[in-house]
């Protein structure tokens, strides 16, 4: 049978793809690492992405938008999404409580990051507190019930990849933030010692998240 | 006969049959406040799949209390066989795999799923003029139609009209047979049209899939027998 051939269309960041980068390392999965500058998305690239967004997944030229979609479809293929419907449930259940975390930290995040204009203390006192209750309390809660240091059941999957990349965001751009999660600390380092995931994180391009 | 009075029926009625005959089917409680919301889409999978379920509809008064009880501090919560499972679109698509509605291939399922995170998007965008439409917010609804309602809505129902005509008319969003974003958008699409008549008529191919919904006999059932709410 021939290969599937997969291009990741996505900025110079690790951000929303980088869990699909992690589970094509795992995985040991060949795919184009395409990644596309603010000039070249504006100048030629956005008018040929679905939705006229990134990440977009292309399989064999044809295309996945939105990176969920994208990250739910490599986890299926892949066996990073739970042993049981149920299991796969819960790990939809993380990713989407983990996009409306960031729909409420974003205009802080945005204005940290220099990628949006702002108050970046009048954005932290809004945002910081409220978004992180959205999430954290949970996935401690999961990962002190959870014996196998995983977020749910007894393998890697999709959504500790996801958890994992923005932990180490977190812990670069705003420390502290966590300190009263140091499961979610025990777990990121769980989880970037995986030897792929280790040797992909030493080959990576390097960027600010 | 409310619905969640029938329900409760067949509810007991299966808690009773499952003690008996230990290899039955799960049991099925789904809980929301009492409007289609979030929980809409998992109501009308129930109903297209003859499945039954407590159709559990909270007081807003009992939600502080409920509240500390769910997993995410937030609803829907779907329970099954007592075990709990949050986030709207995770107990959509564990049901509509379930089912049979969550499209036939794994690239459907993606392209099903791609449309749901886009309606998300969408609805986040659209909701502050939403609210003002609907008379939960203040504002100033004919400037804010112009400069986002409009534009919002363009954004989304352009890409929808796309993918409905890309699909072949059929009056569904993804494939050949009906999937839950085909739910979604019908259900959204009723609630909008409710509150701001003539606002979707741009969209034919949309209002086909829509009416492909509403037609579906099981859904029709389900809409005529179903508490109405604003939204």
């Amino acid at each position: 049978s021939t290969m599937v051939h997969y291009k990741l269309y996505y900025f110079p960041s690790r951000s929303v793809a980088e869990p699909v980068r992690q589970m094509f390392a795992y995985a040991g999965i060949e795919y184009e690492d395409v990644r596309i500058t603010k000039e070249e998305w504006l100048a030629e690239w956005k008018n040929k992405m679905t939705f006229d967004q990134v990440p977009v997944l292309e399989v064999d030229g044809k295309q996945i938008p939105q990176s969920l979609a994208i990250g739910r479809f490599v986890a299926k293929q892949y066996g990073f999404y739970g042993k049981t419907p149920f299991e796969a449930a819960w790990i939809d259940a993380i990713a989407d409580q983990f996009k409306d975390y960031w729909v409420a930290l974003a205009p802080w995040f945005y204005v940290h990051m220099g990628y949006a204009e702002g108050d970046v203390e009048a954005a932290k006192a809004k945002c910081a507190g409220p978004a992180r209750d959205m999430l954290f309390p949970h996935l401690q809660k999961l990962l002190k019930e959870n014996k196998s240091g995983f977020l749910i059941g007894d393998q890697v999957s999709w959504i500790d990849f996801m958890i994992q990349e923005h932990v180490t965001v977190l812990e670069e751009e705003f420390p502290g933030y966590l300190k009263d999660y140091p499961e979610l600390f025990v777990h990121a380092a769980k989880i970037r010692a995986l030897p792929a995931i280790k040797a992909w994180i030493e080959k990576r391009p390097v960027s600010r998240g | 006969f409310r619905a969640c009075s029938m329900s409760r029926v067949f509810f007991y009625f299966f808690e009773i049959l499952k003690y008996i005959l230990p290899e039955t089917m799960p049991s099925y409680k789904l809980t929301y406040f009492d409007t289609q919301g979030f929980a809409e889409v998992s109501r009308q999978l129930f109903a297209l799949s003859d499945t039954p379920f407590e159709d559990n509809r909270l007081p807003r008064e009992e939600w502080p209390e409920y509240q500390k009880c769910t997993p995410f501090g937030k609803m829907p919560v779907l329970e099954v066989d007592g075990q709990k499972l949050p986030q709207s679109f995770a107990i959509a698509r564990f049901l509509a795999r379930k089912f049979g509605f969550a499209g036939k291939t794994e690239w459907e399922q993606a392209w099903v799923d791609a449309l749901g995170d886009q309606f998300k998007d969408y609805l986040n965008a659209f909701l502050p003029f939403f609210r003002v439409a609907f008379g939960t917010a203040t504002g100033d609804l004919e400037a804010m139609k112009k400069s986002d309602g409009e534009p919002i809505r363009d954004n989304f129902f352009g890409i929808l009209e796309k993918q409905a005509k890309d699909n072949g008319s059929t009056g569904f969003l993804v494939g050949s047979s009906l999937t839950w974003i085909d739910l979604i958008v019908a259900d959204h699409m009723g609630v909008v049209e409710y509150h701001l008549p003539h606002f979707l008529d741009g969209f034919p191919e949309v209002q086909r899939v829509r009416r492909n919904v509403i037609e579906t006999p099981k859904i029709k059932e389900w809409l005529e027998k179903r508490p109405e709410r604003p939204y």
